[in-house]
């Protein structure tokens, strides 16, 4: 299953990879690709994903924010 | 804990915060490591393990993907990553020859006139010029925060009403830029305005403008990758407005996007800074204002279309576009740094290759009955020649063709010796004074936008002349001109007509106009209670050439009206600042 999110913040390839990162950490997500210059993110993960979660995860980090999109 | 062991390394490739909690991440996996420390402003890492026997090659690892390279810190300028990460000697003869592209154009430009006057880089900054640095800004990194802000807004936009259509949906990004740009014209008046508040002095807003030409300098730099230890001296936002805004853009709707935009006016980013400063000196609430709405709208192209241009903009092409507007940025800021010193009153001609007439080399002025001669046009912000070379205690009869003289070129100041002179649009202006000191005597308009370098330069007395013996340093035109003597042909002499009037921060100029009665001297008392800055530090009345320089306190402002009618006392600029009905 795919979802595709936005996070505001990313500006370099370290953010990409940092942020690839912390997303596969989060339980049920099995690949997580970010295109750094628009922040469009797309993650392939199980039913069981809870979304909140990984946004949360993104944003402790304290220097990205998250946008679930729908 | 106290048996961990302390690796000192060096990693190249780190350009931001970012990078640093990446390989923080990274490198606490490998097992043993219990703490590592990250600056990727200088690469130093410090890792603290406890195994002994960690080896280079196992830290390098696990980022060696990511386009990360690693060395002992003892080895960082031996490492052959040393060399590669910097740039090649290619690139700086790339960079070199980029130099004297943009240096040439300029000339060659200059030459044919081809340079119109809202772009020229000799007029100051011109809004012309603001709008490229805009758009050149929009390139690079520190607006991309900015988009990404953007992209957010937009993506909950569209989460918050799943059916919109295309133009729908464009919306929050019409909404975010739109407030973007009012907030920047808003807030960059607003600066201009404190600017004025605070009022610097000429030598205030010649330091301001140092200071924001730097931080261009290390900007330009930076994109060339010329100078990496640089990066420290960015300003930075604290971390929580970052934040605070950063929040907002969870908020929905049109009023959340455009206060979103608004809002990009604090992130944190160089040029916008640069010019925040630069606007700060300006201390006009119309110029802020201006500026940063042509640097808003400078940066509107890359924000209203970002997939298209990030995309366009990668491949050789945009490094030599960047390169190319780095190397703009950095010779904008040298001219500036250059205006700012004229300002101070100290004269060292860093851009000195503007000047067009430098190549004739000035001659000493030839002396006719006791007086050393020299003639000066002005044309527009441009004075023809700008260098003469006089002698020491000889009495200089400066004459000046001001026909052809724009904006504040129309008056001339010498800070050195306390002259400021409003040049008459007809006819010949003279100023004498005597040069006391060897030395350079620096003169430009009283905002500083007119030719760099422009200086009488004070050789000793070669002994052919005798020494005046005068000491006065002024010029006798402007006492002549502040003390009109009674005069019995237009009307019977009658005790001078005596106002007075304040300049203050509460009133303004108050007041503003007054009836005077032709023919009799009038004598203005202005009690100045703020300091002007710019142009306003000159008043002038065209109609009679008289130049009073406003200083807090006292001064006197006389003048003899002729005609009946209207005359204006205005700034060096021709903004009017009183009005007298001469009945």
């Amino acid at each position: 299953m795919k979802t595709t999110i936005t996070i505001s913040g990313t500006h370099c390839n370290a953010c990409r990879l940092l942020i690839e990162d912390m997303c596969r950490d989060v339980k049920n997500v099995q690949s997580c690709n970010v295109n750094f210059q628009t922040g469009e993110t797309v993650i392939e993960h199980d039913e069981n994903l809870d979304l909140q979660v990984l946004k949360n995860e993104i944003e402790s980090s304290g220097n990205y924010v998250v946008a679930l999109n729908r | 804990m106290s048996n961990l062991k302390k690796i000192q390394l060096k990693i190249y490739g780190t350009h931001c915060a970012s990078c640093e909690v990446l390989i923080e991440r990274r490198l606490k996996k490998i097992p043993g490591v219990e703490k590592v420390d990250v600056h990727y402003s200088t690469g130093k890492t410090e890792v603290f393990s406890s195994r002994g026997d960690i080896s280079l090659k196992e830290l390098g690892m696990p980022i060696k993907d990511d386009g990360y390279s690693i060395t002992r810190w003892e080895d960082r300028y031996s490492s052959p990553d040393a060399i590669k990460n910097e740039n090649s000697t290619e690139d700086y003869i790339q960079i070199g020859v980029m130099f004297l592209f943009v240096m040439a154009l300029y000339l060659i430009l200059q030459q044919f006139n081809l340079l119109p006057e809202g772009l020229g880089i000799t007029n100051n900054m011109s809004y012309g010029f603001v709008f490229l640095i805009g758009l050149v800004a929009a390139t690079s990194t520190c607006l991309a925060v900015a988009g990404g802000l953007l992209l957010t807004a937009a993506a909950k936009y569209s989460e918050m009403y799943p059916n919109l259509t295309g133009y729908q949906k464009f919306k929050p990004t019409l909404y975010f830029n739109v407030g973007r740009v009012a907030s920047y014209t808003f807030f960059g008046g607003l600066i201009g305005a404190l600017g004025s508040v605070i009022s610097l002095s000429s030598r205030g807003t010649g330091i301001l403008s140092i200071i924001a030409s730097f931080v261009m300098i290390i900007l330009g730099f930076q994109m060339l990758n010329l100078f990496p230890w640089m990066k420290r001296f960015q300003p930075r936002m604290p971390k929580f407005i970052v934040h605070k805004i950063h929040d907002l853009s969870g908020e929905d709707g049109k009023a959340g996007a455009f206060t979103l935009g608004g809002l990009t006016f604090f992130l944190p980013c160089g040029f916008t800074q640069a010019l925040q400063l630069y606007v700060l000196a300006k201390g006009s609430f119309s110029v802020g204002a201006l500026t940063m709405l042509a640097f808003s709208l400078g940066t509107l192209p890359m924000l209203l279309s970002l997939g298209a241009i990030s995309s366009f903009a990668k491949g050789s092409f945009q490094k030599q576009f960047l390169r190319f507007s780095a190397v703009l940025v950095i010779l904008l800021g040298f001219w500036n740094i250059n205006n700012g010193l004229v300002l101070t009153g100290i004269n060292i001609s860093l851009a000195s290759f503007t000047s067009n007439t430098s190549s004739t080399a000035a001659q000493v002025a030839p002396i006719v009955d006791g007086k050393q001669v020299v003639e000066m046009k002005v044309d527009g912000y441009s004075y023809s020649p700008p260098q003469f070379t006089i002698q020491q205690g000889v009495p200089v009869d400066w004459k000046i063709d001001a026909s052809n003289a724009a904006g504040c070129a129309q008056v001339i100041t010498v800070p050195t010796i306390g002259i400021t002179k409003y040049l008459a649009p007809q006819g010949i202006t003279t100023i004498t004074f005597t040069p006391k000191d060897t030395g350079t005597i620096p003169f430009s308009c009283t905002m500083g936008m007119t030719t760099r370098g422009a200086a009488f330069t004070v050789i000793p007395n070669t002994g052919n002349v005798p020494v005046s013996v005068s000491t006065d340093n002024k010029s006798d035109e402007i006492l002549a001109g502040l003390s009109s003597a009674c005069d019995p042909k237009i009307a019977s002499c009658v005790p001078n007509q005596r106002f007075s009037m304040e300049i203050s921060r509460e009133r303004g100029f108050y007041p503003k106009s007054f009836t005077v009665k032709k023919g009799v001297p009038v004598e203005i008392t202005i009690d100045d209670q703020v300091p002007l800055g710019g142009c306003m530090s000159v008043m002038v009345i065209p109609q009679y050439q008289i130049t009073l320089p406003l200083q807090i306190g006292t001064n006197k402002l006389v003048f003899t009206p002729t005609e009946v009618g209207t005359i204006y006392a205005t700034c060096s600029m021709g903004i009017k600042m009183i009005q007298f009905n001469v009945i």
